[in-house]
């Protein structure tokens, strides 16, 4: 059993436009209580954190609302914050955890009000032209899969297997131990190749390990 | 890529995992232009909502005060609360959310004109006595309206951290803006009402209660009352139904009872900064305005948004709404702008005594005011006045606001993203000129094709030739638009007007083929008969 590496860097979430040294000195404004530094680090990160989002709980329409949450709780975390950290893994932490949160609720009205429909998700997205249809396709037959996961779960694959991060950097945006998360990460995985052996030979899929 | 042994899946499960990851990898979703200005503006008036750093060290020092004090006080009493009020929800109550009023108002005929303060006050527990109305958020997406006399309470469920609000008495009605985990539960008389997004009422009749439902639908399930009915299985009214819970079968919802929900559901609670203001001199029956909603009658007390302009109504006058964005003069009595930023955000700082009043009655303007935000006022901060103005319906305003914002920062980065929302505004307004002007001046890449798209919609009020142009133009340049199809669609009818179906043939093909299902294909080849 092994965990390769298999996403090139440009295909996990850019954090910003922008050296580190420009986020600290906006940081340090806003401490002040300065609100236009504090929207300038909105414009700069904002766009990370949105797709970051999308890609974890799906495009979803309270995705802004997660946004906005993790840059309300930056503000609120912003005496605390230790610039030896880097901002983006702070912000992104803080994102993975809204992101869990909301899929712990999610996973809770769905025990009510049935599994979250992704093909009408996606379709929110706009109209698809030709050459997005299949696209379209494509990500709402894996947004379904990965409803059938547990947040742990979830969240560990996609960091890892989507996103490209390092068990370490998962590791560190999730807050545990690298173990844990190649753990969640493969049971993860194991889950969805069993369901999409079940979805081919058109038979309910079975329950996951774990 | 994470692999292992996959036991029941093979190598072309692996590959197909692998290719859909693949997919979600590319899926980038970066906020357009003018989402992200309206998420920052949002954030912005959040944050504006948010105690500072120091007000918050204060209050945390003076609610571990009040909680030791209040610690010893509920020492003394929880024991003969707990023997008499148990929580229908299983693990016991967590912190019990508040109430936040932001309109009362006495009920038609109730006569009081003195607001009782209790009612202004953010609180979990409400009594609302007889001859007042009492509108009230609790959290983000649960506003209530309560008749008194009633007296309703919150509380939080543990474990699954459901809003649960209990009514002992009077009339409720409420609305719940749908979303993934947003849930309410409502606790009357012989009723446990279960929401999930939706729009409805329940009234405690006797011993028993009656919900009522105007949007969506509601489970019902039984709660002891104080008859001691034999529990029942939980039943689902849907929209238009109203169940009285002793009876067998539902009713249809009363007209009056349709019409006060329609009404709980046209005045939500404000969001962003507001201020306290009162009109309890203004002519008893006067409308109060925000824009085209009439959200209270005189004499209320009311939180209002602080950059929205506030107007009354004469009472002999309050059926009639103003209808044009852009209205002429006014007759009616009065209006005033309620001071921005003049006054503190916070809802429970009520002022104290007898509050001045909004405007008295023949108060002497007929004019509009004209908008003159304070010069200190940033481009950012314009922006999210016009965007809340423009959310409030008052789109007069946010048109004025926005044209202050591009003529006081011509260079600001939000001008260009203004400029794009005056001209859809002037657009719909039919003022195709003034829309054009602004487009010509918008200079951002990531605006350019809604820009160009927005030219064209203009153009095809104006001149039929030159729209025809531009939505050509326009599809060469940005193939790939979310636009594209109706641009087309609308590119083929301009054909279809010019020359008639043989001038619109090609272009109704390729609509036909790349858009079958577009409303436009349907609708063209209709009229141009099986074959163009």
């Amino acid at each position: 059993m092994r965990i390769r590496g298999r996403l090139a860097p440009t295909r996990a979430v850019s954090p910003h436009r922008g050296s580190e040294a420009d986020d600290a000195a906006l940081i340090a404004a806003a401490r002040l209580g300065d609100g236009a530094a504090f929207s300038r680090l909105f414009r700069r990160h904002a766009d990370a954190v949105r797709t970051r989002i999308t890609r974890l709980v799906g495009p979803v329409a309270e995705r802004d609302d997660l946004v906005q949450k993790v840059f309300i709780a930056l503000h609120r975390g912003l005496p605390a914050y230790r610039s030896e950290a880097k901002l983006s893994t702070y912000l992104h932490r803080i994102a993975v955890n809204a992101a869990y949160d909301h899929l712990r609720g999610r996973q809770r009205a769905a025990e009510n009000e049935g599994p979250l429909d992704a093909a009408a998700l996606v379709e929110q997205l706009g109209p698809a032209l030709d050459d997005q249809v299949a696209a379209r396709a494509d990500l709402a037959r894996l947004l379904a899969l990965l409803d059938q996961l547990s947040p742990k779960k979830r969240i560990a694959f996609v960091l890892v297997a989507v996103e490209g991060c390092s068990l370490a950097e998962a590791a560190e945006l999730i807050g545990d131990r690298e173990g844990a998360v190649k753990q969640r990460a493969l049971y993860a995985r194991r889950e969805l190749l069993a369901r999409l052996a079940a979805e081919a030979r058109e038979v309910p899929p079975v329950e996951g390990t774990s | 890529m994470i692999r292992g042994r996959d036991p029941g899946a093979g190598a072309v499960e692996g590959e197909e995992l692998d290719r859909l990851c693949d997919k979600l990898a590319r899926f980038e979703a970066p906020f357009d232009e003018i989402t992200r200005s309206r998420a920052e503006a949002r954030l912005s008036a959040e944050l504006e909502r948010q105690p500072g750093r120091g007000n918050r060290r204060m209050l945390r020092r003076a609610a571990a005060l009040l909680v030791v004090g209040a610690a010893a006080g509920a020492a003394l009493t929880v024991r003969a609360v707990v023997t008499t009020r148990r929580s229908h929800v299983a693990g016991g109550p967590e912190p019990a959310p508040r109430f936040e009023p932001y309109v009362v108002a006495p009920t038609a005929g109730g006569g009081a004109t003195t607001v009782p303060e209790t009612l202004e006050q953010p609180a979990s527990r409400l009594d609302v006595p007889a001859g007042w109305l009492l509108r009230a958020s609790l959290g983000d997406a649960i506003a209530i309206t309560l008749t008194g006399p009633a007296h309703a309470w919150s509380e939080r469920a543990a474990g699954s951290g459901q809003t649960v609000v209990h009514l002992d008495r009077g009339q409720l009605l409420a609305s719940l803006e749908g979303g993934t985990g947003r849930r309410l539960q409502i606790v009357s008389p012989g009723a446990i009402t279960d929401v999930v997004g939706t729009l409805f009422s329940v009234e405690v009749v006797g011993g028993a209660s009656r919900v009522a439902v105007a949007h969506g639908r509601v489970r019902v399930g039984s709660a002891p009352g104080p008859l001691g009915a034999p529990p029942r299985a939980p039943r689902e009214i849907a929209a238009g139904q109203s169940w009285l819970t002793t009876l067998p079968e539902p009713d249809e919802i009363e007209p009056a009872l349709a019409e006060a929900l329609f009404e709980h559901e046209r005045t939500p609670p404000p969001r962003g900064a507001t201020v306290p203001l009162s009109v309890i001199e203004a002519p008893a029956g006067a409308g109060v305005w925000v824009g085209k909603r009439r959200i209270a009658s005189a004499p209320a007390w009311m939180l209002v948004e602080s950059h929205v302009a506030v107007r009354l109504s004469a009472p002999a006058r309050v059926a009639a709404p103003p209808a044009d964005p852009f209205p002429p003069p006014s007759t009616e009595p009065a209006q005033e702008r309620s001071r921005p930023g003049s006054a503190p955000p916070a809802r429970a700082t009520t002022p104290a005594g007898p509050r001045p009043p909004l405007t008295r009655s023949g108060a002497e303007s007929t004019e509009p005011p004209a908008f003159a935000p304070p010069e200190e006022m940033t481009a950012q901060t314009l922006f999210r006045e016009a965007d809340a103005a423009r959310a409030a319906g008052d789109t007069g305003l946010a048109l004025r606001t926005l044209r202050t914002l591009v003529e006081r920062f011509p260079r600001e980065a939000a001008t260009a993203a203004a400029r794009y929302e005056l001209a859809l505004m002037e657009e719909t307004a039919g003022y195709g000129d003034a829309a054009l002007r602004d487009l010509a001046a918008v200079d951002i890449p990531s605006l350019e094709e809604p820009t160009d798209y927005l030219r064209c919609r203009v153009l095809a009020k104006q001149t039929a030739t030159d729209a025809e142009r531009c939505l050509a133009d326009f599809r060469r340049r940005f193939p790939a638009s979310a636009h594209d199809a109706d641009a087309l669609g609308a590119e083929t009818a301009l054909a279809m007007v010019r020359g008639g179906c043989p001038a619109a043939q090609a272009l109704l093909a390729e609509l036909e083929r790349r858009y079958p299902k577009h409303g436009s294909a349907v609708r063209l080849r209709a009229a141009c008969g099986s074959k163009p």
